[in-house]
């Protein structure tokens, strides 16, 4: 991961090529799925249960891998990442699934500030971030309490903040709204498309909430048994990138540490930079 | 390195929250080690008082009676040349009556009673530091044998059997103490296998958000180690009790058999191996949980 982002124009941050997903021998979940995601795009994968939408998102975070094909990141194979490189690639990932997977036993604060602690960020400089990520998903003040003294759509928001703690250049989340209201579902899709507006991030959802969908106007990839069915351009772009578009060779971001401010490298004269809360850090 | 601190934190806290499971990996580890800490403290105490009864291995040349004084004198010039002598004492027929009636309560007085003295003169042969060995000991009384003994006497039976004893005993807690040290390695490695079974979810979720297996693995290796190191610490409190409360205790009792030196505590180095042992089978048998639990090794 540590190369320099591509400087031509329209290099895609995410290629899928040619990629079949079989599990064991019979259960065949993605079938010639060839897709490409843009730095800085949001995109809704929808399809019904069991689509492929899961298994697609897995394939980009090494935790399964394609019977054929390759998945490429910023143009690494992520297919053929060393085991041992894993840990790399996901440090560069906020991950949020569906069931949460917050540790219950451990605080608010201790489960968002877990993507740190990994990395080996100290103390010092761990607390303001992780103070700083809960703001962003509106709990602050609520890193004392346990999981399972939040409510449904809170612990969604936790899981959020610690995908988004490491400031990461891709963000990927399974069903974030799975069992929320309309309400709850539309603020944190709003979360998710300012992370996306604000630091710059590629965020990938996969939902069947048509509300959501309908209610943004961005692109949606549609599977159906493990094949693409359509997919549809936002109307916001060639390239449906939600900060419009990008200058070339302003991408340095991908390859620098967690710790780093990525923000700052990624300025913009169109502006959009209304994030008060990378100012400061 | 931060990931130090978090490891050791984890530990604790993951020894916290199985206490029971924890409590008993110590005590067994510490019932192990104490097992050993006595074999050896009783091994040592036992080759003490054989090192100091081989310090002044001795060699009794009885006289005949009707040897003339200079017969003795030449005899102790000549037994003195020898290499494997340092020295040689002569001791009259008056005075091994006299020591023989010190030797007990009230011999002093039943021998006064007897018309003859009984007991012959002799050459008291003092080995050289480097021939004190039982075998060694029978080869040289051997060399020794004159015309004008009438017997030699060096207790070789009684040493070399307590040095058999001694050996044989070695040997048996060498193998004893192997096998308690394998099977607290494999007690460490369960209790290991379950902790990181009880942590799986957790595991995965480091995993999810970039853990390294290391950053995965440390606190499990730290908590077998923090096991194996408690268990070692306690089996020394309770070494030390055991030496103050029965081995000083049992020594008033045997006094005289032991000779007047006190019964040792372990030496240092022992102490410190015997820690080391702790911690080293913590992290064998940890090491050996982790490497094999595939939710360490995202
Ligand atoms: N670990 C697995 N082993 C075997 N088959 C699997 C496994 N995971 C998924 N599948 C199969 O692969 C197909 C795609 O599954 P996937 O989880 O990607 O669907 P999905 O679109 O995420 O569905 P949902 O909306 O219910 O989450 C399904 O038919 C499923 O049964
Ligand atoms: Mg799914």
């Amino acid at each position: 991961m540590g190369a320099a982002f591509s400087d031509e124009q329209g290099a895609p941050m995410i290629r899928f090529h040619n990629v079949t997903k079989h599990y064991g021998r019979t259960g065949m979940a993605l079938e010639k799925v060839d897709l490409a995601f843009q730095q800085g795009e949001f995109a809704f994968i929808t399809g019904r249960s069991g689509a492929g939408k899961t298994t697609l998102l897995k394939l980009l975070y090494a935790a399964e891998h394609p019977t054929h094909g390759d998945v490429l990141l910023e143009g690494r194979s992520v297919a053929r990442l060393h085991p041992s490189s894993v840990p790399w690639l996901r440090r560069n990932m906020g991950i949020v699934v569906q069931d949460f997977r917050l540790l219950p036993r451990r605080s608010i604060f201790e489960n968002v500030a877990l993507p740190l602690e990994v990395c080996g960020v100290k103390r010092g400089e761990l607390r303001p971030r992780v103070r700083q990520a809960l703001a962003r998903v509106g709990l602050e003040g609520m890193g004392k309490r346990r999981p399972g003294e939040l409510s449904g759509g809170e612990q969604q928001r936790v899981a959020i903040a610690r995908a988004i703690v490491n400031r990461p250049s891709i963000l990927l989340a399974d069903e974030p709204t799975g069992n929320l209201d309309h309400y709850l579902s539309s603020d944190i899709m709003d979360l998710l498309v300012g992370i996306c507006r604000d630091q710059g991030a590629t965020v990938l959802v996969a939902t069947h909430d048509q509300d959501q969908v309908k209610r943004h106007d961005f692109r949606e990839v549609h599977l159906r048994g493990g094949r693409i069915e359509f997919d549809r351009r936002s109307q916001h772009g060639p390239s449906g990138n939600v900060t419009a578009l990008k200058q070339p060779g302003d991408e340095a971001t991908h390859s620098s540490p967690p710790g780093t401010e990525a923000g700052d490298e990624r300025d913009e004269p169109q502006g959009q930079r209304e994030s008060p809360s990378e100012a400061q850090a | 390195m931060s990931y130090i601190g978090y490891s050791l934190r984890r530990a604790l806290k993951g020894m916290a929250e199985y206490r029971f499971l924890a409590g008993a990996t110590i005590s067994a580890v510490a019932t192990v080690l104490l097992l050993i800490g006595t074999f050896a403290m009783t091994l040592s105490n036992l080759s003490g008082v054989l090192d100091r009864w081989g310090k002044d291995v001795q060699i009794s040349c009885y006289l005949i009676d009707d040897i003339e004084d200079t017969a003795i004198f030449d005899l102790k010039v000549e037994l003195q040349s020898m290499g494997e002598v340092q020295s040689v004492k002569y001791v009259s027929k008056l005075e091994a009556l006299e020591q023989f009636g010190r030797s007990i309560d009230g011999m002093d007085r039943i021998l006064a009673d007897l018309d003859e003295n009984p007991l012959p003169a002799s050459l008291e042969v003092r080995l050289a530091p480097n021939y004190q060995k039982p075998r060694q000991v029978a080869d040289i009384a051997r060399r020794l044998e004159r015309p004008e003994f009438v017997a030699l006497d060096y207790s070789h039976e009684w040493v070399e059997r307590y040095h058999t004893f001694l050996s044989l005993s070695r040997l048996s807690a060498m193998v004893l103490g192997t096998l308690l040290l394998v099977s607290a390695v494999f007690l460490i490695a369960n209790t290991i296998r379950l902790a990181i079974y009880a942590r799986r979810a957790e595991l995965a979720i480091v995993a999810l958000v970039g853990g390294t297996r290391w950053f995965a693995r440390l606190p499990f290796l730290f908590e077998g180690a923090l096991q194996g190191l408690a268990g070692a610490i306690a089996s020394l409190g309770l070494l030390h009790l055991l030496y103050r409360y029965a081995f000083l205790q049992l020594q008033e009792g045997l006094g005289m058999l032991m000779g007047p030196d006190e019964l040792a505590f372990l030496p240092g180095h022992i102490l410190a191996s015997l820690l080391l042992a702790g911690i080293g089978i913590g992290l064998l048998g940890a090491w050996s949980s982790v490497v094999r639990d595939p939710s360490t090794s995202p």
